[in-house]
């Protein structure tokens, strides 16, 4: 059973990735949100080797 | 990415390919934040006179690979970008693509679906994420609520916006 202070840490802690996934769409060019998302790719393909 | 774009650029301009148009996250992108994705979403409009899409496809796939890309399953790898071609399934892509918008990629002219074609093929997707990107581009803005809904009428898409959260919700 989760308590309310974890969740109210969760919820924190998402609201406040929100606003700074938010502010980087509006400072971000497309060419660095592109960026971005190839970075994401190879964390990802860094994870999934970890697992296999 | 740029490489991918040049290579792209490359077989439009010696005319192995019309045209074409860049959907799905990579699109979105342009627009809004950043999210994850496996792969670029070029969508090609294919003549009704072509009798089989995996033929039509193959001119496309031989000249990307002459231009150094490599076929890895349903993609062309170029760069670091697997990049999946996907000829126009529908009316509403069909559109998309013909009235996709110019933009740059740093200095290199390529394009892209537009906000409203973008959020009319994720509420025809109907995914859970498809619907989170139509409601971030309502969140942020970034979308011509009435266009997208002369879209959402044209094709047919009402059911689909009753899953998108902020639908009905003032607009900013």
């Amino acid at each position: 059973m989760k308590t309310d202070k974890a969740n109210a840490e969760r919820l924190e802690y998402v609201i406040k990735a929100k606003a700074s996934y938010r502010a980087d769409a509006r400072t971000k060019t497309w060419e660095e949100k592109v960026e971005s998302i190839a970075r994401m790719r190879r964390a990802a393909a860094v994870r999934k080797h970890h697992v296999a | 990415m740029k490489k991918a774009l040049l290579a792209l650029n490359s077989i439009k301009k010696s005319g192995v390919i019309d045209d074409y148009a860049i959907g799905g996250a990579i699109a979105a992108s342009f627009y809004i934040e950043a999210v994850n994705t496996e792969d670029v979403d070029v969508f090609l409009f294919m003549s009704a006179s072509e009798n089989s899409v995996l033929l039509s496809l193959q001119p496309i796939y031989d000249a990307l690979e002459k231009l150094g890309g490599r076929v890895e399953k349903e993609y062309i790898v170029i760069g670091d970008w697997p990049i999946q071609i996907l000829p126009a399934y529908s009316p509403l892509v069909e559109e998309a693509v013909k009235q996709a918008v110019s933009v740059q990629y740093g200095n290199i002219e390529t394009r892209i679906f537009s906000a409203e074609h973008l959020c009319a093929i994720a509420l025809d997707t109907g995914r859970m994420k498809d619907f989170y990107r139509v409601a971030s581009f309502i969140e942020q803005g970034k979308v011509d609520r009435l266009a997208l809904q002369q879209l959402v009428k044209k094709y047919q898409l009402e059911n689909k916006t009753k899953k998108v959260l902020n639908w009905s919700g003032d607009e900013n």
